[in-house]
């Protein structure tokens, strides 16, 4: 998911110590201090769920497969429903419009739909609705972004080649019975079938897939009242006909379109909007004047790390890269800069994940003197430039890490640069960064393959670093492979393990947001998840 | 006077086709791949982004681009669409509303505003209402748009609740603060103007003849020095107005309207090219309009002057 697209997210959060948002978040919350405001009563939703309104950015699509950023996914996580959804207590897949899965080799797995699953059209959905909107965004012709989420799908690069019309791997074996056949094991199949881009489409999406953009027909929670009003809001009532289990709570949802978040805080102060769930960080320090008790805050899976360019040869030393990173005193830069709302990232995989938490990061403790020593014997470079891309709010907390390295580390001239995120991908792919350089990366869905292969395994796409280690590939290709959840789960954090040894990046933080809400909100009601999406359909209204 | 105006019409297609060059140049300059930054980190399939970059003609050479888009212009009313399929056109339809009921409730406030301030300063010349007058819009000038958009947005909107915060859903209450917003400096300055001007005029021979003569005060100072003193004001009423378009960026983006102002910045963020292309020519063609009116309301204002 693109992570950095998204408005200058919020970061912040009541000072914690990470062991206790640790005991928080597994707990299943993630809600770890500044909310309440209730006294302790149940607070009573209005009758038939009222309406809620929530700030959001304007969408670059509203097509399922077509949308890799957060305001649009948002949206369309309330308008459609896919053959898994994510259970939030565990992060674990459970049943969406498949009441059920199996397999017995990750390979071949067969899915059993529920009957009486509508679009909000009124069109029945079947196996076959599935085989026909996968073999539509897979087609190159429709130009899906997201379409090589189906990479490992068997037949896609034949449709992609143009050898064939459509993917051999998705199969209808009767009404209610679809088959995904994959080129190799993959276990996390159910989680990733949970992500925007395997949501089902309806006949009539084909034939015009601008107009249906403009009113998306989906069979989700929530069906469109009237259409996409561009820059201005997207307003959605709930679907009565929804076969799932917990329909919503709200009976119509508004996302109000906003250009400038600091727009948005007062709107919310003044009690013209519900809820704004990504607050500018600066207004952390006057939350609780502002808002009294009507604020909460989340962690995410949003992470956020310094990678080496491994392909330049002064950061093929491991030593120099450990170094580097036990040279950052996070706590520190997390107080000042970001006013202690951001958790120190210890993992690679989020720490609400099952996967989560079983390493200890050895160098990502701050140790200056070792730091130092270390840097020395190895010989780290003298001269460094950092990348970062600009006017996403990344300007402070580099600079305090260049600063860290200049006094623990005596590297005397590091000069930045920053650039455009377009420019900045571009010097990516063209492999002409030459030092540690910003990017983040957010669950698209939650598992702690997505956390990693992407970003690590040999040759991926989103591998900037350019790193590449046998045994951990195989790890991830055993733990996809594996059957049993548990011992799966083992495989990640053993893969992880060598991530934190071998330190291709240096792990900085996970992400807090601050949602600030109106007096209309029962705050308990309010939640994130771990992708950075407060479930809009479980809020509870109180006031008209 | 006819063949005024023509020649002038004339002379914009040239003043136009420039601009649209420049500015798409300008775009087109800007380093890195729009297609590669839709996706974000994540990067899309390269079948995917072929596909793209052909449908937007982002792998021709400029000249071919540029005169791939003028084409479509003339052939088609094409004025192209933005990298989420949306038409240029359908966004200046959408918006451009927005921006002219701002422009013109900035234009009501700061003309009757500016115009009555200068008026009353000059006529109690040194007095309190002149010192004010002197101290509010030296104020006025000096702050910077957005900081008076911050404070007109807490004073009136948050703590007394008078006007909407932001967004366009509240019919004309929701232009009031952005157009007082746009509105401060010119009217600081616009007041000064006409004070200025005034006064010059107030000294000047004529004034005194007809004061000499017995008229009426007030028909000395409404017929012939103020009528005289207006000319360099509808000057800068005007241009100010053209310019209005660009104040809009700053103003729609704070108040979250959503106007053209707003777009040109989203757009060139996203390197949308083509929207700020045709979002910026319509600017052009305003500016121009603008300033041909101005030119022909010199002559209502003032006999003397005539048009070859």
């Amino acid at each position: 998911m693109n992570h950095t697209s998204r408005r200058s997210r919020a970061t912040g959060a009541v000072a914690v110590t990470a062991a206790a948002a640790l005991v928080l978040s597994a707990c299943g919350g993630g809600d770890d201090g500044g909310d309440g405001g209730d006294n302790g009563d149940a607070a009573q939703a209005v009758e038939g769920g009222g309406t809620v309104s929530a700030y959001n950015c304007e969408p670059q699509f509203l097509v399922p497969a077509n949308s890799t950023e957060v305001c649009g996914s948002w949206v369309l996580g309330s308008l459609f429903t896919g053959l898994t959804q994510t259970d939030f207590e565990t992060y674990e897949p459970k049943a969406g419009v498949a009441e059920s899965w199996e397999t017995e080799d990750n390979v071949t797995w067969t899915f059993t739909l529920g009957e009486d699953w509508t679009f909000h059209d009124g069109e029945e959905i079947t196996a076959q609705t599935f085989v026909d909107t996968y073999n539509w965004v897979v087609d190159p012709d429709n130009a899906q972004q997201s379409a090589n989420f189906f990479d490992n799908f068997l037949g896609y690069q034949e449709v992609v080649d143009g050898d064939a019309e459509e993917m051999e791997g998705v199969r209808a074996v009767d009404d209610y019975t679809l088959e995904i056949e994959l080129t190799e094991p993959f276990s996390p199949l159910p989680d990733m079938l949970t992500y925007t881009a395997f949501y089902p489409m309806p006949s009539v999406a084909y034939d015009d897939i601008e107009a249906f953009e403009q009113a998306p027909v989906g069979n989700g929670r929530y069906q469109m009242d009237g259409e996409w009003e561009h820059d201005v809001q997207i307003a959605v009532n709930r679907y009565e006909d929804w076969a799932g289990e917990e329909p919503g709570l709200p009976e119509r949802i508004e996302w109000r379109i906003y250009s400038e978040i600091e727009t948005a805080y007062l709107d919310v102060q003044s009690g013209s909007l519900d809820i704004l769930d990504a607050a500018p960080p600066n207004r952390r320090s006057t939350v609780e004047a502002d808002f009294g008790e009507n604020y909460t805050d989340f962690d995410t899976s949003s992470f956020t790390y310094l990678g080496f360019p491994l392909y330049q040869e002064e950061f093929d030393d491991v030593d120099v890269r450990h170094a580097l990173s036990m040279a950052i005193d996070r706590e520190s830069i997390i107080d000042a800069i970001f006013d202690g709302a951001q958790t120190p990232a210890e993992n690679i995989i989020p720490p609400d994940l099952i996967e989560g938490n079983e390493n200890s990061c050895e160098f990502c403790q701050f140790d200056p003197e070792a730091a130092a020593d270390l840097y020395e014997e190895a010989g780290g470079p003298s001269e460094l430039t950092v990348y970062f891309n600009s006017g996403a709010g990344h300007e402070d907390w580099v600079a305090a890490v260049a600063n860290q390295w200049e006094q623990n580390l005596g590297i005397e001239d590091i000069t930045f640069e920053s650039l455009e995120f377009a420019q900045y991908l571009g010097l990516h792919d063209e492999q002409e960064i030459t030092g540690p350089y910003r990017l983040g990366w957010t669950l698209s869905y939650p598992s702690a393959q997505y956390a990693m292969e992407p970003i690590y395994s040999t040759g991926a796409s989103s591998n900037y670093a350019d790193y590449s280690n046998e045994e951990f590939d195989e790890l991830i290709n055993e733990a996809n492979a594996e059957t049993d959840p548990d011992t799966a789960a083992g495989l990640y954090t053993d893969a992880e393990a060598i991530l934190l040894e071998d330190m291709p990046v240096i792990p900085l933080w996970f992400t807090n947001y601050l949602t600030v809400h109106s007096d209309r909100i029962d705050g308990e009601s309010l939640f994130m998840d771990q992708a950075t999406f407060t479930h809009l359909e479980q809020v509870v209204v109180t006031e008209e | 006077m006819t063949r005024y105006i023509i020649r002038r019409l004339l002379q914009f297609i040239p003043v136009i086709l420039i601009a649209t060059l420049i500015v798409y140049a300008l775009v087109f300059a800007i380093p890195g791949d729009p297609i590669r930054a839709l996706a974000g980190d994540r990067p899309m399939s390269d079948a995917v982004r072929e596909t793209l970059r052909e449908q937007y003609n982002l792998d021709d050479p400029f000249m071919v681009q540029y005169a791939k888009y003028v084409w479509g212009i003339i052939t088609a009313a094409d004025f192209g669409t933005t990298f989420n399929g949306r038409p240029v056109t359908d966004i200046i339809t959408q918006r451009l509303p927005v921006t002219a009921t701002l422009a013109l409730v900035t234009f009501i406030i700061q003309g009757v505003m500016g115009i009555i301030a200068g008026i009353l300063a000059a006529l109690y010349r040194d007095r309190f209402f002149d010192r004010f007058v002197q101290v509010s819009t030296v104020a006025m000038v000096a702050l910077p748009t957005l900081v008076i958009g911050f404070l007109l947005q807490l004073v009136f909107g948050l703590n007394l609740g008078l006007f909407p915060i932001a967004g366009a859903n509240d019919g004309i209450a929701s232009y009031v603060l952005p157009a007082l917003t746009m509105a401060s400096v010119s009217t600081g300055i616009l007041a000064r103007l006409v004070r200025g001007e005034l006064l010059d005029s107030l000294k000047s021979d004529y004034v005194r003849t007809a004061t000499a003569k017995g008229m009426k005060r007030s028909r000395v100072i409404g017929r012939h020095g103020l009528r005289n003193s207006l000319i360099p004001a509808v000057t800068f009423i005007g241009a100010d107005l053209a310019s209005m378009l660009g104040g809009s960026i700053v103003v729609e983006t704070i108040f979250n309207l959503p106007g053209l102002g707003e777009q040109v910045y989203r757009s060139i963020l996203g390197q949308e090219g083509t929207v700020v292309v045709g979002v910026v020519t319509l600017f052009v063609i305003f500016f121009v309009v603008i300033n041909l009116i101005v030119d022909l309301i010199y002559g209502l204002l003032d006999p003397r002057i005539r048009y070859e």
